[in-house]
């Protein structure tokens, strides 16, 4: 048995079926990223005992915390695991202070030095100044600073934190992201799930993407981004990801379709084509590209100096290509018209599946 | 703004309005206010006063102790047979109190079903006493305590309980910390609810517990008899209920019409 967390969850909730391999090292924080309904959330529940598991086991520095086989199960308030909540979850009738001090309390610690203690939490947050106001008065960031205190204040071992920053504007979001690193350093393990590809990058040393209740891919932030192994990691870094079979020099599209692509293995492979390696035309384009296929933009998205078009195509999966916003005028783009798309064959990269 | 349609509309609720406002018109018009102290400081208005202010507080009281746990139950256990026992739990507001005194006899009676152990076994007889005044008060009230609760414990977010649980509560704690601090509202709500019915309360108590003078007659009891010999005395008596549970619904108005408060 070695420190930090083992776990193996399986559990049911409703429609969704969880079935998770998840490992971390005392001091990593692993992001748990995944669409809605993956099962992020449950996870979390089942690590602090809210959700029982219908097999697996979870241990935490040496302490088997739940163990479907023998039936062993540590009740929540009996787990060195503290979770942040989505909703927050403040307690409407406690002050800011007294919800952070509530967990201190319920450990036995005497009221004022537990008063003092949360204090000492809700300055570390900036929050302070708002230690005797009521939860329903605090802003959406106030709210959110108070209850990762209350969750910190708790000093666990495994730190959970359930979509820590979703509630914020992209203001305070970045104030409190950069925040959280040095907070999140402090626990043992820290989880942190999240729909945010920025925040996940940022703030984990380790990715595990969950979809449909399983994990179809987990590695560093690096390695996920370059190598998405399904079309929502894609999306979530921004790339086009095409599945097929690797022939000579190209790819058998699954979802229809040749694409050329110099030095492309056998068997099953991933490509990757980045959006700015796709150009868009108005007009069949000239020359002799050899990838190029007809199709309608569907929808753009401004993104600063940047725009993301995404083209609908005959027969073969959708593309998001990326342009200047003055190519979106010029070409028309934003009236959903006829285009052409070429993209450079040099420009695929290749994987196996 | 005054529009033909709104005229007319108001010109339809008089009717209702006039049903309900006018007795109690009446009831302030024709009261004896020059003799209303010396009557309200009659011997025997005086007992069934007192009588019925501590009794409707212990069924007040009571209704709280048997009726939280079952709202809880209620609320929280989903088991066969539950809308069978909440139709049940609703049935003395429906049932003419008459007959629920009819059937406190049956059953608490000095031969009732649990009545006649109580009475051999225990001496303990609960018809024609103080006691019974309280049970058959408490019967009567311990509905309005159980929905109101039942329904806030519907409405409290249970993932606050969780919460609290990964904080380091015990079930107990949660419950003592947490559910019972947010449900505090509707429990008092519902306890002073069924603290005004208790204190109205008339068929059961005249069935199952009499109507003796200083022991068992509340103050609706006297004002019932006090219609046949001293009708001022009877005004008097029900201007202190009326000011009573007005006093309650004012108080209160917050729980029983929260969207018809400004």
């Amino acid at each position: 048995m070695t420190a930090g967390l083992s776990a193996a969850v399986a559990a049911r909730v409703g429609d969704l079926r969880l079935d998770v391999a998840l490992e971390a090292r005392p001091g990593e924080v692993v992001a748990v990223v995944g669409p809605n309904g993956a099962g992020k959330s449950t996870l979390l529940r089942a690590l602090a005992g809210l959700v029982p598991l219908s097999a697996g086991r979870v241990v935490m520095d040496d302490t088997v915390l739940e163990d479907a086989a023998t039936g062993h199960r540590l009740a929540p308030e009996r787990r060195p695991v503290g979770l942040a909540f989505q909703d927050r979850l403040l307690f409407p009738h406690l002050s800011a202070l007294d919800n952070v001090a509530f967990g201190l309390r319920c450990r036995g610690v005497r009221r004022a030095e537990a008063r003092r203690r949360a204090a000492a939490w809700l300055d570390r947050l900036g929050v302070g100044h708002r230690a005797a106001s009521r939860p329903a008065t605090l802003s959406g960031g106030e709210a959110q600073r108070v209850a990762l205190a209350r969750a910190l204040a708790m000093e666990p071992a495994l730190l959970l934190l359930d979509e820590p920053l979703s509630a914020l504007d992209v203001e305070a979001r970045g104030a409190l992201r950069r925040e959280l690193r040095p907070l999140m350093a402090g626990a043992g393990v820290a989880v942190l799930v999240t729909h945010d590809p920025l925040e996940a990058m940022t703030l984990a040393g380790r990715l595990v993407v969950l979809e449909h209740g399983r994990v179809v891919q987990h590695g560093t932030p690096r390695e996920v981004a370059e190598r998405p192994r399904s079309p929502w990691v894609a999306e979530l870094v921004g790339v086009n990801l095409l599945a097929g079979q690797g022939r000579d020099g190209g790819v058998e599209l699954a979802e229809g379709g040749w694409l050329a692509a110099p030095g492309a293995g056998r068997g099953q492979v991933f490509a990757v084509v980045h959006p700015r390696a796709v150009a868009v035309h108005r007009r069949p384009p000239e020359g002799s590209p050899r990838n190029v296929w007809e199709g309608r933009a569907e929808a753009v998205e401004l993104l600063g100096d940047r725009a993301r078009v995404r083209i609908a195509l005959d027969g073969r999966p959708a593309l998001v290509a990326e342009v200047t916003p003055a190519a979106v005028a010029d070409l028309a783009l934003d009236d959903g018209g006829q285009v052409w798309v070429t993209v450079k064959a040099t420009e695929v990269r290749v994987f196996p599946a | 703004m005054r529009t033909p349609r709104s005229a007319l509309a108001l010109g339809l609720a008089l009717p209702g309005a006039a049903l309900v406002g006018l007795p109690l018109v009446a009831l302030v018009w024709k009261a004896p206010w020059s003799r209303a102290v010396e009557l309200l400081a009659a011997p025997g208005a005086l007992a069934a006063l007192r009588l019925s202010l501590v009794s409707s507080m212990v069924a007040a009281a009571l209704t709280v102790v048997l009726g939280l746990p079952l709202a809880w139950v209620q609320a929280r256990v989903a088991y066969r047979g539950r809308g069978l026992v909440r139709a049940l739990i609703t049935l003395p507001i429906v049932l003419p109190p008459v007959s629920g005194g009819v059937a406190l006899l049956l059953a608490f009676g000095r031969r009732g079903l649990v009545g006649q152990w109580l009475d051999r076994g225990l001496g303990l007889g609960l018809p024609f006493t103080p006691a019974g005044v309280v049970l058959a008060q408490t019967f009567v009230a311990l509905p309005f305590l159980v929905l109101t609760t039942e329904a806030g414990l519907r409405a409290l977010d249970t993932r606050l309980e969780d919460a609290a649980r990964t904080l380091g509560a015990s079930r107990a704690e949660v419950f003592r910390r947490v559910t019972l601090p947010l449900l505090a509202p509707s429990l008092a709500a519902g306890a002073a609810l069924s603290w005004a019915r208790a204190l109205g309360e008339f068929g059961a108590t005249i069935t199952f517990a009499g109507n003796v003078a200083g022991r068992t007659q509340t103050l609706p009891l006297a004002v019932f008899l006090a219609l046949q010999g001293d009708p001022e005395s009877a005004v008097v008596l029900s201007l202190v209920l009326v000011a009573v549970s007005v006093a309650v619904l004012v108080g209160l108005r917050r729980h029983w019409a929260p969207g018809l408060v400004r």
